[in-house]
């Protein structure tokens, strides 16, 4: 069910400022791809247009194309609700439901769009704290609030969440950030088993973790404040790392600026 | 698997969840749906009030073109149902300005004081049952400030009125020759009482603010906590507590029955303040309209919209004092944030509780420090400090030396100030409590809850108010049920869906309503339900004038609440393929919903106790009548029974009176506490 994303010529605006220009990259299924790059040059917004939550923000929009196997995301017709199915995102810092219980957020995607069947619930809802390794921590109290287990779990539980609906692609924004190294370990041992079944992008100002879990990896940069954001280049995570093709990557992952 | 683009279908990967659905689908019925009810809301809100505007404007120019007397400065009496038709409404004016001032100028200082003392000095743990108390000062009803007014203040107000006439006599306006007492002077008093918890509260919310860094900067200056409280507190609290005195300017501008059960109807400018005599717009209205006809009923309307108007004026006053979005506009709002992360609580909270209150608290604390923190540190701080350090260095070398002694009085002797403005705000509270309750058990009893006043003469023992509960449940129950629905659909819509126009209109008429005197709430139902529409003054009026008042606190408080839910919570349930509706219905008010209920409980609470709005849209009646949509027949409630009972000379009824708002004190007080135990159940972080 993993897909492949092509995007071509994209660029997204906050209200009148562009904030990233012309980016265009495919994405393999199967495969883990990082974004790296210096604060604020337009990562997260990059990876929201890929599931069409840039526009929730107001005065949001976006030009370009992403294709989801032949699929315009942005075509007529496409219903920026049904992508997000098939998109799933996780966020920088956790963010379970705060009224429901463990069980609940989990089923929370299936149950708000109408699955209501409860044997099938059920069971989605332990594949999916078994996908995302927390089942063992959790199975005696799904009844429990969501908001009560640690910042690692919590994270955990949000990708349970997100890979409950079974999308086809994983967006991952910093997923990270906020936890303690053993959960970071924890979440990167997850990205590694996941990639068998989803295509996953995960932002990270990480480098090492950018090496550790991806294939390959895009560095984006901004010539300046105010100047929107561009996809500097996009190779091999080993290439990058090793032997990247411009001047301003190797700059910034020797960590000569940024 | 209808699946439109052709290549988005695909095979069932665990039971079929999300396979179903491909990525085109028609227009989303349910968002459209949704959205459409929540605008619809809203639109209905603004028709609302154009209509009820047109109603009032109509009825008003009626009575004035038949009036053959000057309106602004005709005097001596009410008469607009004579022929000709004569009355004035200037003198009333005055009498309301009198009043209103008179009450600003006791209660504020003292508001000030209180809300230092609870702020500023009270232990953390004490402060906030402190507040509390100081809040159950506004859950009293007027019709009890009234009864408590006229069969306690009054009598005493006669003597301390006689001495300071013998002192200060020679001053015009307390120059005395008649009867005292029942005088501007005390109506103001009691509205100084009853305009006291909104401005303590303001103003204490706001001293709470004062950025920890203006506050620490003072007192690594060497600051006494009196000069810290200059320094840092005051400055920072300036408008907000401006805006907390217009608040309560405007609150007594407005207030009804308890002026008219204190005041002596006069219709002449007063100018003896502490002489007998006087009337006030809101008291007049509650006062005549049982004797109105159709001139007169107009009469009272067009005086009740000079007092919208001026109300309204005040109000805007208010807000634009404040110029800031989160400064409180009611004293409600100070219950209502304990739900706030970021406040208060957020020094205990910071480390334990982050994923979900991280993006609140940071954009409140960020926002708040950029706008105040270098303009106050610029001018005030740095302004004022330098001086304060000289004279701490000239004390002694040593930084060990404490502050001199003048300085450690001074601060001890404000300490004390407060402390006292305290017990001075308490006395009225513990008086009026006393007197409800010790007056109130002679009547108190099981056949009193259960028989009504049907065939009791006044002189007569027994009978009860079981009729008057089943009025006041009814009609407070039927505009719950009325105004919190269409009231959350307002606030959804204001947070969730509102950008331009509709929703400036909709915010600012909101902020209308919210201070719109309740007896004038009355007239609209009047005017436009009864009057206009020609239906019955039975219990169904008397909930949509509750309704009127119950919907901008719902709406308002509903809004913070949803303004509080995370934007990252609306995000997690987008970013999962949940339509809009959905996020808003299963995720974000449900969220919200503590707040929600403390809030609709708060208004439930505020409505049980009126009494102006149903004595002009709710007939009175001694016996029970439980169908409050009966054509002919209207409700008692237990305010316009202890309304309608407590000029009667007979012991037997002034028992039941108090023991008619014992009851009443006891079911006002017990909501809110209800709302109090599920705000601090439920507040944000304690799970
Ligand atoms: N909601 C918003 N409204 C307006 N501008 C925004 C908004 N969010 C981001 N921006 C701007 O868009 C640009 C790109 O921001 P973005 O958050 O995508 O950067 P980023 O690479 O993810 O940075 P970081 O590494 O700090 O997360 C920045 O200049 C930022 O200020
Ligand atoms: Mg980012």
């Amino acid at each position: 069910m993993a897909k492949r994303i092509d995007v071509a010529g994209l660029s997204a605006y906050y209200g009148p400022t562009r904030a990233i220009e012309d980016i265009s990259m495919t994405i393999e299924p199967r495969t883990v791809t990082a974004f790296i790059g210096p604060s604020g040059c337009g990562k997260s917004t990059f990876l929201r247009t890929l599931n069409r939550m840039h526009e929730v923000i107001p005065g949001a929009r976006v030009e370009g194309k992403v294709t989801l196997d032949d699929v315009d995301l942005y075509g007529s017709g496409v219903d920026p609700v049904a992508v997000r199915r098939h998109v799933g995102m996780v966020f920088q810092r956790p963010n379970p439901f705060p009224t429901m219980s463990i069980y609940e957020n989990v089923a929370a995607g299936l149950r708000l769009s109408g699955v209501k069947k409860r044997g099938e619930l059920d069971d989605i809802v332990e594949q999916s704290l078994k996908g995302a390794n927390l089942w063992k921590e959790v199975e005696n109290r799904l009844k429990k609030p969501g908001a009560g287990l640690s910042g690692g779990q919590q994270q955990r539980l949000c990708i349970a969440r997100a890979i409950a609906v079974s999308p086809d692609v994983l967006l991952m924004d910093e997923p990270c950030s906020a936890l303690d190294p053993i959960s970071t370990t924890a979440i990167e041992d997850l990205i590694s088993q996941l990639k068998s079944e989803y295509t996953i992008v995960i932002v990270t100002h990480n480098m090492q973790q950018a090496a550790r879990v991806s294939d390959r990896t895009a560095f984006f940069n901004i010539s300046g404040t105010g100047t929107p954001g561009r996809l500097i280049e996009i190779d091999e995570t080993s290439r990058i790392f090793a032997n990247p093709t411009e001047k301003a990557t190797e700059d910034y992952i020797t960590g000569r600026f940024g | 698997m209808s699946g439109i683009a052709p290549t988005a279908t695909r095979p069932a990967p665990r039971g079929g969840g999300g396979s179903a659905q491909s990525l085109t689908s028609g227009p989303r019925r349910g968002d459209l749906v949704f959205s459409g009810v929540v605008r619809a809301a809203a639109i209905f809100l603004l028709l609302l009030m154009a209509t009820i505007a047109g109603f009032l404007v109509f009825r008003a120019t009626t009575a004035l073109n038949a009036n053959h007397a000057n309106v602004a400065t005709y005097t001596g009496q009410w008469a607009p149902d004579d022929t000709p038709a004569k009355f004035g409404i200037g003198s009333l004016a005055w009498g309301t300005l009198v009043t209103s001032v008179i009450a600003i100028v006791i209660a504020a200082p003292v508001a000030i004081g209180v809300a230092l003392f609870i702020s500023q000095y009270a232990p953390r743990r004490l402060a906030q049952v402190l507040g509390y108390i100081i809040d159950l000062l506004a859950a009293v009803p007027s019709i009890i400030y009234g009864l408590w007014g006229i069969l306690f203040l009054v009598p005493h107000m006669q003597g301390a009125s006689q001495v300071v006439g013998d002192v200060l006599g020679w001053i015009p306006i307390f120059n005395t020759n008649g009867p005292l007492g029942r005088s501007v002077f005390t109506a103001g008093v009691i509205l100084s009482i009853m305009i006291l918890p909104i401005i303590a509260a303001i103003s204490r919310e706001i001293f709470l603010q004062t950025p920890r860094e203006q506050v620490e900067a003072a007192y690594a200056l060497g600051a006494t906590r009196w000069e810290m409280i200059k320094l840092a507190v005051l400055p920072y609290g300036r408008r907000g507590v401006g805006s907390a005195i217009v608040l309560g300017f405007g609150r007594a501008l407005g207030e009804t029955v308890a002026v008219a059960m204190v005041l002596s109807t006069t219709y002449n400018f007063v100018t003896k303040w502490l002489q007998s005599g006087g009337n006030t717009i809101a008291a007049n209205i509650a006062l005549q309209f049982g004797s109105a006809f159709k001139i007169g009923q107009g009469a009272l309307i067009a005086s009740g919209l000079v007092l919208f108007v001026v109300t309204f004026l005040v109000n805007l006053l208010a807000r634009r004092i404040t110029g800031r979005a989160d400064i409180p506009k009611d004293e409600r709002w100070s219950l209502l944030s304990v739900f706030r992360p970021g406040r208060r609580t957020a020094a205990h909270m910071e480390s334990s509780y982050d994923a979900n209150a991280a993006d609140v608290p940071d954009r409140e604390g960020t926002l708040q420090a950029r706008d105040q923190a270098p303009e106050v540190a610029a001018d005030d701080t740095a302004g004022r400090a330098r001086p304060h350090r000289a004279a701490h260095g000239a004390v002694g070398d040593t930084m060990l030396v404490s502050p001199s002694l003048p300085r450690r009085i001074r601060s001890t002797f404000a300490g004390g100030m407060t402390v006292g403005t305290f017990v001075l705000a308490l006395l009225p509270l513990i008086s009026i409590l006393w007197l409800v309750v010790n007056n109130g058990r002679h009547a108190m009893s099981p056949s009193f809850l259960t028989h009504s006043l049907r065939n009791i003469d006044d002189s007569q023992f027994g009978g009860g108010v079981y009729h008057a509960i089943i009025g006041t449940l009814e009609q407070s129950g039927l505009a719950t049920l009325i105004a919190v629905p269409i009231g959350i659909l307002v606030a959804v819509y204001l947070v969730e869906y509102g950008r331009g126009a509709l929703a400036t209109a909709v915010t600012f008429f909101v902020d209308v309503m919210m201070g719109l005197p309740s007896i004038v709430a009355g007239l609209f139902i009047l005017s436009m339900w009864i009057l206009g529409l020609g239906q019955h003054a039975n219990g169904f009026a008397g909930a949509l004038a509750l309704t009127i008042l119950m919907l901008p606190v719902v709406i308002r408080s509903s809004e913070e609440m949803l303004k509080l839910v995370p934007d990252s919570l609306r995000e997690a349930s987008y970013a999962l393929g949940v339509p809009k509706w959905k996020t808003i219905t299963k995720i974000v008010i449900p969220t919200a919903l503590p707040g929600i209920v403390t809030g609709v409980m708060l208004g439930v609470a505020r409505v049980m106790g009126e009494t102006a709005p149903i004595l002009l849209v709710v007939g009175y009646i001694q016996n029970i009548n439980v169908n409050p949509f009966s054509g002919d027949e209207g409700q008692a409630t237990l305010p316009t029974v202890i309304y309608n009972t407590y000029t009667s000379p007979e012991h037997a009824s002034n028992d039941r009176t108090w023991a008619a708002a014992f009851l009443l004190i006891v079911i006002i007080m017990v909501l809110n506490i209800i709302a109090r135990l599920i705000a601090w159940w439920k507040k944000p972080g304690r799970a």
